[in-house]
């Protein structure tokens, strides 16, 4: 496939993104819109992150379970370590074995996705972390300049906007984002290319895609006094659609107030998506998430699955999305045994009906989900929960993954409290052997986005080995 | 008979409205108690005409007193009144005279050989009436009708302005309060500082839940929600309450999100803490924080212990890691300006202020603490009192931290001092707070130079919070127009600041004692409904919003302009807020409804809705509504047939149109 040879086209592009968003900022880079935008996709693909913000604990999330490992964990950990013998139900048996006998566990309130694991639509990542490019060892780390390292790392803000844009605080776009980028000018309205129920993020932020916020129980809210008379008036109804929607000018012609043009924007959208998604969203599509939802990720998911479900719709027509979800605290510096479980439970579940309502959809090779957090967190414990950390663990689930395998290689755990592991960068926070690049950079090619287009998206993706920018956990598309 | 002497006229009786009299006649006889000397006089043209005749021959004509003066203005201003008067003929000064009734008694307050007079003895606030009177050597004239000005700090529209910044808005009686201050806005200020900390009968956070049998409940933390919206709506020290908003802005807390079983009272007690402290010093305020259960236990340090070789564990670094991100320096080197120090080395690279050992250094220092046991007086009363340390948990050994060395051996509290202090010492610390308590209260994008002058006053003061919210709200970049015309400066209010402005405002009538009644405004951080935030209800540490936020894809961003508050602003909290505004314009809350009764008589006035627009924009918008859009809404709105449907329609939709321009939601 070739890339859209002419400027103009490109223009044009640019133009049609601009016409229904706000006009591109920035200079852009010709080289990004490559092969991936003339794709014009016919099949429909979805992305959806699950965020676990606040740095979700691998270690009680994958637990080790062949015996030498699991005496390391529970040596460095006593007080917070899972028993052995409750992890016995959510032994994992991948289709390849790790090497060396090495063997993991599922936290047992996990064991919702175990049949998805098993089943191949599940793969799990061993040692997933931000970097900029390969460390070998934690004594290269030592010796790494600062610029070869993510900035403050163990910083939440930081990693978290790392995790997202590839980039420190500051950096204005996500890959998610510009993943989107590259599809949203494909979709009937571009509006619904990138869309969250737990508000606005980095992720789902591009160089022109913004994101379309929506409400986790609501769906596309309607403004009363807009939607219908205002008191009773309908004067009244068409002056507040018109002062709130203005992009209210001075003497001169120019914008009067750019915090106020901002706003009237918001509002210009929320009307609009309102207008066009409110009549076509499902009232509910979904069968298996509970009818009460009980938590906030559940309500979320549900809502991504009848945003999936209307994709069809007039005034949609969408084709290519990326979805960003949130779960909170799972910043378990104290007490992870009480507050982690829950937590887990909850992506579980939500999870596992999420891929439940996808394939009752026919789309279960069409959407692919995953999860992502600030950090790992330290094997070693604080006493009764544990510290920032780095490389962490991370799973992927849709009927396009190639499941029931791990990817990546697991750190080796320090040989006792007093010397570290060669991965080990101090209280068992692990140099990742996965980066961020890497992950993302497989999950964006079974997207449809080109190698060239990757390099783009993911700015650190050249300083990996060409071989090893796909990890391998996505199916190759049907011949 | 060439030239004549005019009738003499008998001057009018003396009136005491101000009409102009016609003072132009050259003759007057003055009949006036006051006059001294009643002359009949010639008018010298009708003398210069006069040929002779068989009177006897012309004395040289007597010189005329001067007439009443006209056209006398009054112009207040601050602590002062500037009058002005048309020109008396024949005068040779004039003489001014007050009183604080029309009908007197006036008192001479001075002369003038000119047209003009400042009076400066006036005070804001005060009444007050001017007569002027012309003399010259034959006498004076009668006095001029009188004028009446009250002379003001500052006109209604910036006065509303300064309340917007300082305040919640306010009511015409607090509106009046601000003009009428003597000393201006430095009055309100001191004012405001000199209120005590629960002042007036209210009762702090802790004895307000013991009231109500609230501080016990566990697990719970309604209680302490409803005593902070009783504080922020009906407190009456409302610049101590803006500053508790932006203070649980900065120094955040969920104790909803921990595992404290008295984490009601564990909140009770911080608000406490931040109240008892607002007006303090800032290193009291980072103190106070760091001694309080509901920090130990957010931030995780409370029962953290120092390192153990046997079991490995370590100190925990939570704390020590967000109280140098968020809560003193931040992690980019900053200049007295906010801006980023400029790396040498590395243009693109911002100069780090803490690294992890820094972190790990300081973790040391949050080890040993714990609750005190011996505070037994109810069920949770350890969780709201100061942690105590226990030497047998705490790290005795030697720390460096930021370059600094905290000896080995001291007790906890003398090492939490000592850190506090290598806090307070930073240079990142007084722009780094600065700037963000100038994004809480009047701009979001403050300009370098206002970031300067109030860090500096932060620095010279060592954090003083009087000092500090002085600078602020009395620099020019908040009280002169500069904000008002550039379109790049603003600030989004924030929705729960909206919310507390129309409660206050409108007097929402809970009672102070009724917990219940309190209860029924609880958390208001759904994006669908509500307002998107809510004090004691951020998701994380970083609250809602941060101060760095520039939202993407806009002119905003092209502009490098943060706008933290648009962090949450979308496409569901727009929708989410207008109609919860609405309702509450409307319905009220809790069952109780906002006190209109000044608007009233205003709804219809004259026919129409103007004077009740006019009103409205300086009460809820400090004038910031411009004509085109009162025209609009005017337009709007005379179409509700208040003679039909009565006055309620009109005066919500025009509240809530009014509370949802785009004008009145972006603070200039």
């Amino acid at each position: 496939m070739t890339k859209p040879a002419s400027r103009r086209e490109f223009l044009k592009m640019a133009a049609a993104l601009s016409a229904t968003r706000f006009a591109p900022p920035f200079a852009l880079n010709l080289a990004a819109l490559g092969e991936s935008a003339a794709a014009g996709a016919t099949d429909y693909k979805a992305l959806v992150c699950v965020f676990m913000i606040g740095g979700n604990d691998n270690f009680n999330t994958l637990v080790p379970y062949d015996a030498a490992n699991y005496a390391i964990y529970n040596q460095q950990r006593p007080a917070i370590a899972t028993a052995l013998s409750d992890l016995t139900p959510t032994l994992l048996t991948p289709a390849t074995a790790l090497p060396g006998g090495e063997q993991f566990a599922l936290a047992p309130v996990l064991s919702p996705l175990l049949p998805l694991f098993s089943g191949g639509q599940m793969a799990i990542m061993l040692n997933l972390g931000t970097l900029i490019e390969p460390i070998a060892s934690a004594a290269a780390y030592a010796d790494a300049p600062a610029t070869s390292l993510p900035p403050q790392l163990f910083s939440h803000l930081d990693q978290r906007a790392f995790y997202q844009a590839e980039g420190p605080v500051g950096n204005t776009s996500g890959w998610g984002g510009r993943i989107a980028d590259m599809f949203a000018a494909g979709n009937g309205n571009s509006l619904f290319t990138c869309i969250s129920p737990d508000g606005d993020s980095l992720f789902l932020t591009g160089l022109n895609t913004g994101t379309y916020s929506i409400s986790p129980t609501s769906g596309a809210i309607p403004v009363q006094g807009i939607v219908s008379p205002l008191f009773g008036s309908s004067a009244c109804q068409s002056a507040l659609k018109a002062l709130t929607t203005a992009q209210r000018k001075d003497a001169s012609g120019n914008l009067a107030n750019l915090f106020e043009a901002t706003y009237a924007d918001v509002v210009s959208r929320s009307l609009t998506g309102q207008q066009i998604l409110g009549g076509v969203l499902p009232a509910s599509t979904v069968t298996t998430f509970p009818t009460t939802t009980k938590t906030n990720l559940s309500a979320q998911l549900s809502m991504v699955a009848r945003v999936i479900a209307a994709r069809n719709a007039t005034g949609v027509g969408a084709t290519r999305q990326v979805f960003m979800v949130g779960a909170g605290n799972f910043d378990t510096h104290d007490a992870v045994v009480t507050l982690q479980p829950p937590l887990l439970s909850d992506v579980a579940v939500s999870m596992a009906a999420f891929y439940a309502e996808m394939n009752a959809l026919g789309l279960q090779n069409n959407v692919t989900s995953f999860t992502v957090s600030d950090f790992g967190r330290t094997l070693n414990s604080d006493g009764d929960g544990s510290d920032h950390g780095w490389g962490s663990v991370h799973f992927v689930l849709g009927g396009a993954v190639n499941g029931n395998n791990f990817y990546g290689t697991a750190p080796v755990l320090p040989p006792s409290l007093t010397t570290p592991g060669p991965l080990d960068v101090g209280r068992g926070r692990f140099v990742p052997t996965m980066a961020v690049d890497q992950f993302g950079a497989t999950l964006g090619s079974w997207f449809g986005v080109s190698d060239a287009d990757l390099l783009t998206i993911f700015p650190n993706l050249s300083n990996f080995d060409a071989g090893t920018r796909n990890v391998g956990f996505m199916q190759a598309p049907p011949a | 008979m060439p030239g004549s002497m005019k009738a003499n006229r008998v001057a009018a009786s003396e009136s005491t409205v101000n009409e102009p009299r016609s003072g132009d006649d050259p003759i007057t006889i003055n009949t006036h108690a006051e006059s001294t000397v009643a002359l009949l006089a010639l008018s010298t043209l009708g003398l210069a005409a006069c040929s002779g005749g068989s009177s006897s021959p012309s004395a040289p004509p007597a010189p005329l007193t001067p007439s009443t003066p006209t056209g006398v203005a009054a112009t207040p201003g601050n602590n002062q009144v500037a009058l002005v008067w048309s020109a008396s003929a024949d005068a040779t000064g004039y003489a001014i005279s007050r009183g604080t009734a029309m009908s007197g008694p006036y008192a001479s307050i001075g002369e003038s050989n000119s047209t003009s007079f400042t009076d400066t003895s006036a005070t804001n606030g005060t009444a007050y009436y001017y007569v002027v009177s012309a003399s010259n050597a034959m006498g004076s004239s009668a006095n001029s009708a009188a004028v009446a000005a009250t002379p003001v700090a500052m006109s209604r529209t910036a006065a509303a302005r300064f309340l917007a910044q300082a305040a919640f808005g306010g009511s015409d009686a607090d509106i009046q309060n601000v003009q009428y201050q003597p000393q201006g806005i430095q009055g309100w200020l001191a004012q405001q500082f000199a209120m005590p900390v629960n002042p007036s009968g209210q009762l702090s956070n802790v004895a307000w839940m013991q009231a109500n049998s609230l501080i016990s409940v566990k697990f719970d933390t309604s209680g302490v929600q409803s005593s902070l919206w009783r504080k922020l709506i009906s407190s009456p020290d409302v610049l101590r309450q803006r500053m508790m908003l932006a203070l649980t802005d900065l120094f955040v807390i969920n104790t909803g999100a921990t595992t404290l079983t008295y984490r009601g009272a564990a909140a009770a007690y911080y608000l406490d803490q931040l109240e008892a402290n607002s007006f303090g010093s800032f290193k009291d305020l980072l103190l106070a924080v760091s001694h309080t259960p509901a920090m130990g236990q957010y931030l995780s340090f409370l029962g953290s212990v120092k390192a153990n070789p046997i079991t490995g564990t370590s100190p925990d670094e939570n704390y020590a890691r967000e109280i140098m991100q968020l809560f003193s320096i931040g992690v980019v080197q900053l200049n007295m300006d906010g801006t980023p120090i400029a790396n040498p080395n590395d243009p693109g690279v911002p100069l780090a202020t803490y690294s992890q050992t820094d972190v790990l250094n300081m973790a040391k220092v949050f080890t040993g603490w714990t609750l005190n046991d011996s505070a037994t007086a109810y069920p949770g009363a350890s969780a709201a009192t100061d942690m105590i340390n226990n030497p047998s948990g705490l790290d005795m050994t030697e720390k460096t931290v930021l370059g600094q060395t905290i000896a080995a051996g001291l007790d906890g509290e003398a090492t939490l001092q000592a850190a506090i202090g290598i806090l307070m010492a930073h240079p990142n610390m007084a722009p780094f707070i600065s700037r963000q308590f100038i994004q809480r209260l009047v701009t979001s994008n403050p300009s370098p130079d206002y970031v300067s002058r109030v860090a500096n006053v932060f620095k010279t003061t060592q954090g003083d919070m009087k000092s500090v919210i002085t600078a602020i709200l009395t620099d020019t970049e908040a009280t002169s127009d500069v904000l008002l015309s550039n379109p790049l400066a603003g600030k989004l209010r924030e929705p729960v600041v909206r919310f507390i402005q129309w409660a206050r405002t409108f007097q929402l009538n809970f009672s102070p004692t009724d917990a219940t009644q309190w209860a029924t405004i609880g958390d208001m951080s759904d994006p669908s409904s509500r307002l998107a935030e809510s004090p004691l209800q951020s998701p994380n540490v970083f609250f809602f919003f941060q101060p760095g936020f520039i939202p993407p894809h806009t002119a905003l961003q092209t502009n490098g302009i943060t706008a933290p508050e648009f962090a949450i602003t979308n496409e569901s909290s727009v929708a989410g807020y207008m109609n919860f505004i609405k309702n509450l314009i409307a319905y009220g809350i809790g069952g109780v409804t906002g006190n209109y009764g000044a608007l009233q008589p205003l709804v219809n006035q004259g026919g129409d809705s103007a004077a009740l627009l006019a009103e409205l924009n300086v009460l809820i918008a400090a004038g910031q509504l411009s004509t085109p859009t009162l025209t609009l809404m005017q337009g709007a709105l005379d179409s509700i047939d208040v003679v039909t449907v009565g006055t309620n329609d009109r005066l919500f939709a025009a509240l809530t149109l009014v509370m949802c321009a785009p004008e009145y939601l972006v603070q200039k």
